[in-house]
C-alpha cells in the first residue's frame, strides 16, 4: 500500500515536471511530425525516430522524452492509416491492420476504421504505461524465464493460430506460408554468418526483411491489382453511398472486446525481447479471429480485425519500455533508438534506473500518458479529412502509392536494389492473386520464419543437440499442448465439414 | 583565380537567347579541363571548405554501437560549433556494414562530404564474405574509440573466477554455451580467439548468436546461456545490480577496471579491441582530408567529446594518418587469422548443431508438397469442367498487367539512369491513364507539384537524397 502511494506521488510529480503547455506543445509537433514520417511506407517509428533526433538537440531532456513519444505513437498511427486507406502498411507493425483495414475501406467505411484504430492505440498505449508504472520489475523477472524453447513454441503456436488467415484453400494457405520462409531465408544467416539462398548477389545479403515485404506484396502488389483492372466493378474503387464516420452501437461493444484482448496479448508480447508490435498484432488478431462468433467475417471488413491488432502493437510498444526501462535491455528495433536517444540526455537505463534518476524517469512516464491522449486529441478530429483523401482520382491515388512505395524501399538503405526486390515482390503478389493465393500468409512467414527458426537452433545449441528440450521446460510444454489441441480441433471441424459432402 | 572562377560563373549563366543554348554548352565543354584545373589549384593554395551538408553514414541500422558513435559525433560538431555547413546522420544496414562500404566506394568515389563510420565489425565481414571492397579502400579519417570485451555470468553461477570458466571452456567446450552478437561480430570472433589461443577445436564453440547485445544479456540473465560476451560499456546497470558477474575482460591490463581479471594474467594472450572509427570516400584531394581529419580532430579534443568518452566509458582509441592506416592493416590480418582458423565465413558452413540450410529445405519440402498436391487437384478439376473459355476476359485484364508491369519497370530504369525528378511526372500521367483518367493536364500538373514536394520533404527534412 505504501508503495503504491508512493507511485501516485512520483508520477504527480512526473505529471507536474512534463505537464507545461510548452512540453505539451513539443509532444503535438511529436505526434504531428511522427503521423507525417509513419505515412511513408518503409519509414517506421525507429526511422522516425533517429530522424527526428536532431531537430531535440539543446532542449530539455523532458521536453525530448515527449517529443518521442509523440513521435513513436504518431508512426505508429500514420502507419496504421495508410494500412487501412490503400491498402500500404506504413510500418511493419500494421501489416495485420490492412488484413481488415483496407476493405472496410472499400466498403465505405474508412472512418470507422480509422476511429476504432485511433481509440484502440490510445487504450493499448495507456494500459501499458499503467502495468509499467504499477509492476514493471516483476513483469521484467517473468521475461526472463523465456528461453529458445519458449520463445519457439510460442511463435510456432503464433504461426498455427494465424495461418489459414484470409485462405479458402488450407493448401494454398500452406504454400504461401511456407513461400513466406523460404522468402525470408535469404540473406547471412545469423547463427553461423553464412550467406544463404543469395545467388552470389551482395544485393541479397541484408536479406528481405518484414518492411521491403510489406511494401511488396501489399503496396505494390495492390497498385498492381488495381492498374490491371481486376478490381473494376464499376469506375469507383471505393464505395462512397455508404461512408459513415462513426461506429454503429453495435460496432462499439463488437472493438470493445477487441481492445481489451488486444491489448493483453499485445502488452505481454510487447515485455519479450525480441518478440515485438508485428508479431503482437498478428497473434490478437488469430485470437480474435478464433473466438469471434462471426469468424466468416474477417478478411471482409470486421471491425475487430482492425480494433485488436492496433490495440496489440500499441500495448507492445508500451510492453517493450519495461525491459529496456527495468534492465536496459532494448527489445526492438524502436526501443534499440530509444536507449540511444536517452543515453544522449543522460538517461541510463537499468535496474539502478528508478534510484538514480527518478525525476527524469516519471516525468518519462508521465510523458507517454500524455503523448497518447495527444494522439487521440490531434488525430479524432482528423478522420473526417484522411476518410476524403479516398476521392482522389483512383489513377492519381495509385500512381502516388507506387512513387511512395519506391521511394520508401529506397530510402531504407538508399539502394536501388531494394526498389527491384519489392518490384519483384509485387509481381509476385498480383500472380499468387491470380491464381486465388492468400498474400496475408506470405507475410506471416516472412514475419515468424526467421524467428522460429532461431529459436530452434538456439534451443538445440542450448541443449547440445537433445530434442526433450521443448518437452522438459513447463512453459515450452503449455504452448505445445496448446498448439497439438488447436491442429486437432481443426481437423475435427475440418472432418465435420466434409462429412455431408460425402453422404 | 577568384577572377577566372567569376568569368566562368558569368559564362555559364549567360542568359540563352535563341540558339545559344548550344553555344554555352560548347563554352561550358571548353572550359571544363580549365574549370577542373581551377578547382584542384583552389584547394591546393587554400584551405577546403565544405559547401554542401556533410553526410555521416552509419552501417547499420539505428541503435547500437556505430549509431550511437556517429549521433555522439554528429552532436559534438553541431554543439560546438566545428563545422560551417550542417551535419546529417543516414543509416544504411546490412551485411555486417558491406553495403553501405560498397556504397561508400562505388557510388560516392571522391566525394569529400561522404563520411562513414566503421570498425572491427567491418574488417570481420568483409574478410568473411570475401567482399569486393575493404577498408583499405577508402581514405582514412581516424580512429576514435575502442572497447574491450568482457566475459560475464550470471550472478549465481557456478564459474566464480574467470580461471574457473577457462578451465571449463577447455575441458569440455560444448558445455559452455556463449551468448552474444551475431555470427561474424565482435563477441563471436573473439570467442574464436579465445578457443584458439587455448587450443580448443573451432567446431566445438557452442555459441549462440542473438540480434543485439541486449537479448543476450537477457538471456544471460535468465540462465539460458552460460557465459555472455559483449563489449565492457554495453554491460553498464546489470553488473551494478549484481545481476551479472564480469569475470574477465580483454585489456592488456587492469586500466579499465581494477576488479576483473584480464586474459593476459592467466597466461592467455587474448588482447582484443573492438574499435571504431570513421572514413571517407576514396579518391578525395589531400587538402579535403586534411579538412576532414583536423574537423574529427576538433571535435575529439572537445570538452564534449571527453565528456561522451566517459559517460560511456570508451576508450580513447584516437588515430589519425599514417599510424591509423598502419592500425587497419594489421587489425585485418588479425582478423582475417581468427577467421581462417575458426573456419569460419562463406566456406565453412560453422558448427551449430542445425546447419543454416535446415530451415530453408523444409520450406523447399513443403512448397514441393503443396505445389504437388494442388497440381493433381488442379488435373482433376479439368477433367471434370473443360470450358477454357470462361478464362478469356482474364487474359484481356494480364494484358493491363503486362503493361502496367512494364511501366513500372522503365519507372524504375529511368529512377536508376535518369533521376527521380525526371521521371516521376512522366509516371504520374501515364498511371493515371492506364486507371482510365480523362484529364491528362491536370495529371501533369498534380505529377509536377507531387515531384516537387517528394523532394523538397526527402531531401530537406528526412535527409534521404532521391535517386
Amino acid at each position: 500500500m505504501d508503495s503504491l502511494t508512493n507511485i501516485f506521488t512520483n508520477i504527480a510529480n512526473g505529471f507536474g515536471i512534463a505537464g507545461t503547455p510548452e512540453n505539451l506543445m513539443y509532444g503535438m509537433i511529436g505526434v504531428l511530425l511522427g503521423t507525417a514520417v509513419g505515412v511513408l511506407p518503409g519509414l517506421g517509428p525507429a526511422v522516425a525516430i533517429s530522424l527526428l533526433l536532431p531537430i531535440t538537440f539543446g532542449m530539455e531532456p523532458i521536453s525530448a522524452f515527449i517529443m518521442f513519444g509523440g513521435i513513436y505513437y504518431g508512426a505508429m498511427y500514420g502507419g496504421a492509416m495508410t494500412a487501412i486507406l490503400v491498402n500500404t502498411p506504413g510500418c511493419s507493425s500494421s501489416v495485420v491492420t490492412t488484413f481488415d483495414g483496407h476493405p472496410l475501406a472499400k466498403k465505405g467505411r474508412a472512418g470507422t476504421a480509422l476511429l476504432t484504430a485511433i481509440i484502440g492505440s490510445f487504450i493499448g498505449g495507456t494500459f501499458a504505461t499503467l502495468m509499467l508504472m504499477l509492476v514493471a520489475p516483476a513483469l521484467v523477472e517473468l521475461s526472463l524465464l523465456f528461453g529458445p524453447p519458449e520463445y519457439f513454441s510460442l511463435m510456432l503456436l503464433a504461426l498455427v493460430m494465424v495461418a489459414t488467415i484470409g485462405g479458402n484453400s488450407l493448401v494454398k494457405s500452406l504454400f504461401a506460408t511456407f513461400l513466406g520462409i523460404a522468402i525470408a531465408m535469404i540473406g547471412i544467416d545469423m547463427q553461423t554468418g553464412t550467406a544463404r539462398l543469395t545467388f552470389g548477389l551482395p544485393e541479397l545479403y541484408s536479406g528481405i526483411n518484414i518492411v521491403l515485404a510489406g511494401i511488396g506484396l501489399f503496396a505494390v502488389g495492390e497498385s498492381l491489382w488495381v492498374l490491371s483492372g481486376q478490381d473494376d466493378k464499376g469506375k469507383s474503387q471505393f464505395d462512397s453511398a455508404q461512408s459513415k464516420l462513426g461506429m454503429s452501437n453495435f460496432e462499439w461493444v463488437r472493438s470493445a472486446y477487441a481492445w481489451l484482448r488486444g491489448t493483453v496479448i499485445g502488452f505481454f508480447a510487447g515485455i519479450l525481447p525480441g518478440s515485438g508490435g508485428t508479431i503482437a498484432a498478428f497473434m490478437a488478431y488469430g485470437v480474435e479471429k478464433k473466438f469471434s462468433k462471426r469468424p466468416e467475417e474477417f478478411g471482409q471488413g470486421a471491425v475487430e480485425g482492425v480494433a485488436a491488432p492496433e490495440a496489440a502493437n500499441n500495448a507492445a510498444a508500451g510492453g517493450s519500455m519495461v525491459p529496456l526501462l527495468a534492465l536496459g535491455i532494448p527489445g526492438s528495433a524502436t526501443t534499440a533508438v530509444m536507449l540511444v536517444a536517452f543515453q544522449m540526455y543522460g538517461l541510463q537505463p537499468g535496474p539502478l534506473l528508478f534510484q538514480n534518476s527518478g525525476d527524469l524517469v516519471w516525468g518519462l512516464i508521465a510523458s507517454l500518458y500524455i503523448a497518447n491522449i495527444l494522439l487521440v486529441v490531434i488525430n479524432v478530429p482528423l478522420v473526417g479529412l484522411w476518410s476524403k483523401l479516398l476521392k482522389v482520382p483512383s489513377g492519381l491515388l495509385y500512381s502516388s502509392v507506387i512513387v511512395f512505395s519506391i521511394l520508401g524501399a529506397f530510402s531504407l538503405k538508399g539502394s536501388i536494389s531494394d526498389t527491384i526486390i519489392v518490384f519483384v515482390l509485387g509481381i509476385l503478389a498480383f500472380t499468387l492473386r491470380r491464381f486465388n493465393f492468400p498474400i496475408a500468409p506470405v507475410l506471416l512467414g516472412v514475419v515468424l520464419g526467421p524467428l522460429i527458426e532461431q529459436e530452434f537452433r538456439r534451443s538445440l545449441s542450448i541443449s547440445t543437440g537433445d530434442f526433450t528440450i521443448f518437452f522438459t521446460r513447463p512453459i515450452a510444454l503449455g504452448f505445445l499442448t496448446v498448439i497439438a489441441l488447436f491442429l486437432l480441433s481443426a481437423v475435427v471441424k475440418q472432418l465435420r465439414a466434409t462429412k455431408p459432402v460425402t453422404r | 583565380m577568384h577572377q577566372l572562377r567569376n568569368i566562368i560563373g558569368e559564362i555559364l549563366i549567360i542568359p540563352t537567347n535563341g540558339k545559344s543554348m548550344l553555344n554555352t554548352l560548347l563554352l561550358w565543354l571548353m572550359f571544363l579541363p580549365m574549370i577542373s584545373h581551377a578547382f584542384s589549384q583552389k584547394t591546393s593554395s587554400n584551405a577546403w571548405q565544405p559547401n554542401y551538408p556533410l553526410v555521416i553514414t552509419v552501417p547499420s541500422n539505428p541503435g547500437g554501437g556505430w549509431d550511437q558513435l556517429g549521433r555522439f559525433l554528429q552532436r559534438t560538431i553541431i554543439e560546438e560549433k566545428l563545422a560551417p555547413v550542417s551535419i546529417e546522420v543516414v543509416n544504411k544496414g546490412g551485411a555486417g556494414g558491406i553495403i553501405a562500404l560498397a556504397d561508400l566506394v562505388a557510388t560516392f568515389d571522391g566525394n569529400p562530404h561522404k563520411l562513414m563510420i566503421t570498425g572491427f565489425g567491418m574488417t570481420g565481414a568483409t574478410a568473411m564474405h570475401n567482399s569486393e571492397f575493404n577498408l583499405q579502400s577508402t581514405t582514412p579519417i581516424a580512429a576514435l574509440t575502442g572497447e574491450y570485451q568482457a566475459i560475464g555470468v550470471p550472478y549465481n553461477s557456478p564459474y566464480k573466477t574467470l580461471a574457473d570458466l577457462m578451465q571449463a571452456f577447455k575441458k569440455d567446450p560444448e558445455k559452455i554455451i556463449w551468448g552474444g552478437g551475431s555470427a561474424g561480430g565482435a563477441d563471436h570472433l573473439f570467442v574464436n580467439l579465445l578457443a584458439d589461443k587455448l587450443g580448443i577445436n573451432p567446431k566445438n564453440i557452442n555459441y549462440v548468436a542473438y540480434t543485439g547485445g541486449g537479448e543476450a544479456t537477457a538471456a544471460l540473465m535468465g540462465g539460458q546461456v552460460v557465459a555472455g560476451v559483449s563489449g565492457y560499456s554495453e554491460w553498464g546497470g546489470v553488473v551494478d545490480a549484481n545481476r551479472v558477474r564480469l569475470l574477465g575482460i580483454s585489456s592488456p591490463t587492469r586500466s579499465v577496471n581494477p576488479n576483473i581479471m584480464t586474459f593476459t594474467e592467466l597466461g592467455i594472450d587474448a588482447v582484443f579491441q573492438n574499435w571504431r572509427a570513421i572514413v571517407a570516400a576514396p579518391n578525395i584531394s589531400a587538402a579535403q582530408q586534411q579538412y576532414l581529419i583536423a574537423l574529427i580532430t576538433k571535435a575529439r579534443n572537445s570538452s564534449t567529446w571527453q565528456d561522451i568518452l566517459k559517460r560511456n566509458n570508451w576508450q580513447d582509441n584516437f588515430l589519425v594518418g599514417e599510424e591509423f592506416s598502419q592500425f587497419i592493416v594489421s587489425d585485418s590480418k588479425q582478423t582475417q587469422e581468427i577467421i581462417e582458423h575458426g573456419g569460419l565465413g562463406s566456406g565453412g558452413e560453422g558448427y551449430a548443431y542445425i546447419g543454416p540450410y535446415f530451415f530453408p529445405s523444409i520450406a523447399g519440402i513443403g512448397l514441393f508438397f503443396c505445389s504437388l498436391f494442388l497440381f493433381i487437384g488442379e488435373l482433376k478439376n479439368r477433367k471434370s469442367l473443360s470450358n477454357i473459355s470462361q478464362l478469356d476476359p482474364a487474359i484481356k485484364r494480364l494484358n493491363k498487367f503486362y503493361f502496367s508491369a512494364a511501366t513500372v519497370a522503365v519507372y524504375l530504369l529511368g529512377l536508376a539512369y535518369l533521376g527521380f525528378i525526371f521521371v516521376t511526372p512522366v509516371f504520374i500521367p501515364v498511371i493515371s491513364r492506364i486507371l482510365g483518367s480523362t484529364s491528362t493536364k491536370r495529371d501533369i500538373i498534380v505529377g509536377i507539384l507531387l515531384t516537387t514536394f517528394i523532394t523538397i520533404v526527402f531531401e530537406h527534412f528526412l535527409n534521404v537524397i532521391v535517386p
